[in-house]
């Protein structure tokens, strides 16, 4: 790998993506002062959503490596670019921490005095161990990652599969646990064991799809080398329906057996929101994280097609966007679905932190990126 | 999963493609071995213990079984989620690994597809025989009949069942037999006898191997492939709705349909493994099934029984943060109550000793690989019996609860099942390709030239 730098931002834009976050920080702070609730929401929306692209990358990373998969080697920077942002979601996860009064319940002695149920839960859901649990598995995940990645780069290949496999382990029980913290808990009356299963699949279908944008942001810019492009668009297509597929099943199977069953310590949650406005969402973000991706993939010609494919990522991203929305926001706001400033605000502000260090991460250490 | 080292071939022996038709084909032209009749011998003993077992049961009814008013599902509705789940490797390796274009699959799709099919029979004859009646088996299928109102219910998982596993056995059996025919015709253009020449030519469809035939043939099973896949994740899913829709403790979880179906393809991979290890030994395969299979395979189940060790957390973690009494009960009574030992087992098995194959060392040892594929087959078989016996024994009520203790016409049943799924296999073996020659030679090292035939 020469020294050039794989792509070079145009400054107008690193600029621009600046302002943006600038804006973001300031709407998310007068938010703060406004209305905390929905601030704290939006920013967990914000939070979860770079943590989850920050993630997929060691993830594809490792799974290819396991998998002896060659096919996507032309594409190595991708996974690496995303992977070297979990510092960034970890910084953020901080900021987080902050908020965990207006965004959890089980923070506040005086409900849990009253509530049998919170105080059972109590050893696992208190702000100190949301801290540690935090700072434990930011350090576990990063530790793994780098690890991963610096195996990936040189040495053995019998060094790379232990390094995927620990990260695996890692990564599978770090996250299970960390989307209760995080989301479920939210709702501390409710639980549901496939959970974690499906913040997974959401995690996996936004990081493809941003692997998917960047991927094709560096063909444009001529920065991959010589490859069969078109191919590998073409199979992270089908990887992309997959995934799609994957979390829609998981969907359905949370929604069908709850439903089925009837019982009242778990249809609460999707009696929120399938109330009212709230009601309207939920097709909506099943139309836009499945049957959208999920029928246009199915197209060969648009599966070679990197305009199309730049359209179906961005889908499958907003599709993301609202189904955080729809996890998170309706505790902070049960009765009607509200968007406005102090949502967008703060997911402004961890999207576009996301994008510049995604950017300059392309111009200072190309070396690192190379597989 | 892996290819490790490319270099490394897939097929040894330096095999040429007349090789290859002459080593899978020679066993079918030949007269059994004496190894082949005294595997028959068992299998069919096992498959008469197994059919007086039930002719009793039928004659005298289902009270001659351990099961009582609490304890509804005992050895039967276990042994058939064990055999549902056996099938799905089949599906696994032949469709999903063709769409993955994962070329090790080729030696071991045809006959993990024919373990399918006999798996999913087994599989389908206990919830018949629970019938008590199975004469009146159609019953369970929708259709206008003078029964008056009698009619199936719709919003029964157990109705889904009948779907899920007739659609499913349909289309693997499809699968099957569209994957043999160009291997028919390789038999038939090989047979010397009149009638073996007419069966094996009826069978094989007037296959010619032109090009057209073969450009048609790869796209049907391109096809074929993409519509078995929904089926490796349906099948189970549905199949552990006839506990997850219910709200008894310990049966009730969301996380149910994939935890089944991880466990499904574990359990069905360990089965391969048995296989295509006596297999290899038995037909002299072992240029064939060389232990890169063996090691691609113990690197799925290694994989798959870490998911399934992380799902029985889970599950446990949930029975705590979930604040359910009834949920924590369950739990815990599966680790220190009457069939803690069958937990002990399940533990052991599925969780415990498949984390050895972590070690190359082990991989490499053919016989620990084995004694560790039985022991999965094991455990899986008593992670249903668990997860069935434990919850149903002690309900809500404890004026209700009851033991449960099988009886020696459930045992015979269960023994039966064997038998007749090896009978099945041993009859496969020996009347029909047990390797895929045509997509074998396609992934052998191209140092030869030589036309095969």
């Amino acid at each position: 790998m020469t020294e050039r730098a794989l792509y070079r931002t145009q400054p107008r834009t690193l600029r621009a993506l600046t302002v943006l976050a600038g804006v973001g920080a300031i709407l998310f702070l007068v938010g703060l002062l406004v209305d905390s609730h929905r601030a704290w929401a939006g920013y967990l929306i914000g939070f979860h959503y770079v943590v989850g692209l920050a993630l997929a990358g060691p993830l594809f990373i490792a799974v290819l490596a396991l998998s002896g998969a060659r096919w996507a080697d032309a594409a190595a920077p991708v996974p690496r670019l995303m992977a070297q942002r979990l510092p960034l979601a970890f910084g953020l996860g901080l900021i987080l921490c902050l908020g965990i009064p207006s965004l959890y319940e089980w923070s506040h002695s005086a409900q849990v005095a009253q509530d049998p149920l919170l105080q059972h839960k109590a050893p696992w859901l208190n702000t100190g161990g949301f801290i540690v649990r935090l700072l434990l598995y930011f350090l576990a995940w990063y530790l793994a990652t780098r690890l991963l990645l610096r195996r990936s780069q040189g040495g053995t290949r019998g060094a790379l599969l232990r390094a995927s496999a620990l990260f695996m382990l890692v990564f599978a029980v770090g996250y299970s646990l960390a989307s209760v913290d995080w989301i479920e808990s939210l709702d501390p009356h409710w639980f549901s064991t496939i959970f974690a299963l499906y913040i997974l699949a959401g995690l996996g279908v936004s990081g493809l799809a941003c692997a998917i944008l960047i991927f094709i942001g560096l063909r444009r810019a001529g920065s991959l080398g010589p490859g069969r492009h078109v191919e590998l668009l073409d199979d992270l297509g089908k990887i992309a329906i997959g995934l799609t597929l994957f979390w829609a099943y998981i969907w359905y199977c949370q929604y069908m057996l709850i439903w089925y069953t009837d019982m009242p310590e778990e249809t609460p949650w999707y009696v929120l929101r399938l109330r009212g406005t709230w009601q309207s969402l939920t097709p909506a973000c099943l139309v836009l994280n499945w049957a959208i991706p999920f029928l246009a993939l199915m197209l060969r010609r648009l599966r070679r097609s990197e305009a199309a494919m730049a359209r179906i990522a961005i889908v499958m991203l907003i599709g993301h966007g609202l189904d955080l929305y729809l996890l998170i926001s309706p505790t902070a706001h049960p009765s009607d679905p509200l968007i406005g400033p102090w949502e967008l605000g703060p997911i402004l502000l961890c999207l576009s932190l996301f994008t510049l260090a995604l950017l300059r991460g392309l111009e200072r250490r190309p070396a690192e990126l190379s597989g | 999963m892996s290819t490790d080292s490319a270099a490394v071939p897939l097929i040894t022996g330096g095999k040429t493609p007349a090789d290859v038709t002459r080593d899978v084909c020679t066993p079918l032209e030949r007269r059994p071995t004496a190894l082949w009749w005294l595997g028959m011998l068992i299998a069919v003993t096992a498959l008469g213990i197994g059919v007086a077992s039930i002719s009793y049961q039928i004659m005298v009814g289902i009270g001659t079984w351990g099961l009582n008013r609490t304890v509804g599902w005992g050895f039967d509705i276990t042994n058939f989620v064990f055999w549902v789940g056996i099938g799905h490797a089949g599906t696994l390796i032949s469709a999903v690994l063709l769409l993955f274009r994962q070329k090790w699959r080729t030696s071991i799709n045809r006959s993990a597809e024919a373990m399918t099919i006999f798996a999913v029979i087994c599989a389908a004859l206990f919830p018949l025989i629970h019938m008590g009646r199975p004469w009146l088996a159609y019953w369970v299928f929708p259709y206008p009949n003078p029964r008056g109102p009698l009619w199936v219910n719709f919003r029964s998982a157990l109705l889904w069942d009948v779907f899920a596993i007739s659609t499913y056995f349909t289309i693997s059996l499809v699968f099957w037999y569209v994957g043999l025919i160009p291997d028919l015709a390789t038999v038939r253009d090989r047979a010397t006898g009149r009638w073996r020449k007419r069966i094996f030519g009826t069978l094989s469809l007037g296959w010619s191997g032109t090009a057209r035939n073969w450009s048609r043939y790869e796209t049907a099973c391109v096809l074929l492939a993409a519509l078995a896949t929904p089926l490796v994740v349906s099948v189970h899913s549905v199949v552990s709705s006839d506990f997850a829709t219910a709200v008894i403790p310990g049966w009730h979880a969301t996380l149910f349909p994939p935890y089944f179906v991880i466990g499904a393809i574990f359990s069905g991979f360990a089965m391969v493994l048995t296989l295509m290890l006596v297999a290899r030994k038995v037909m002299n395969f072992e240029d064939y099934i060389t232990r890169k299979h063996i090691e691609a395979i113990c690197k799925v189940l290694v994989f798959t029984g870490t998911i399934v060790g992380l799902a029985y957390a889970t599950e446990f973690f949930m029975s705590w943060y979930s604040g359910s009494g009834y949920e924590r009960f369950v739990f815990l009574n599966r680790v220190a109550g009457p069939f803690s030992a069958a937990f002990g087992v399940m533990v052991l098995c599925n969780v415990i000793t498949p984390q050895l194959l972590w070690f190359r060392a082990v991989r490499n040892n053919l016989l620990v690989v084995f004694i560790i594929s039985l022991m999965v087959n094991l455990g899986m078989w008593f992670e249903r019996f668990v997860i069935i016996v434990t919850s149903l024994s002690r309900d809500f009520l404890p004026s209700s609860w009851s033991g449960y203790v099988p009886t020696w016409i459930e045992v015979g049943a269960l023994v039966g099942s064997f038998g007749l799924f090896f009978t099945c296999f041993l009859l496969f073996c020996r009347f029909v390709p047990a390797i895929s020659m045509f997509e074998v030679k396609g992934v052998l090292e191209h140092k030869h030239s030589e036309e095969g035939a």
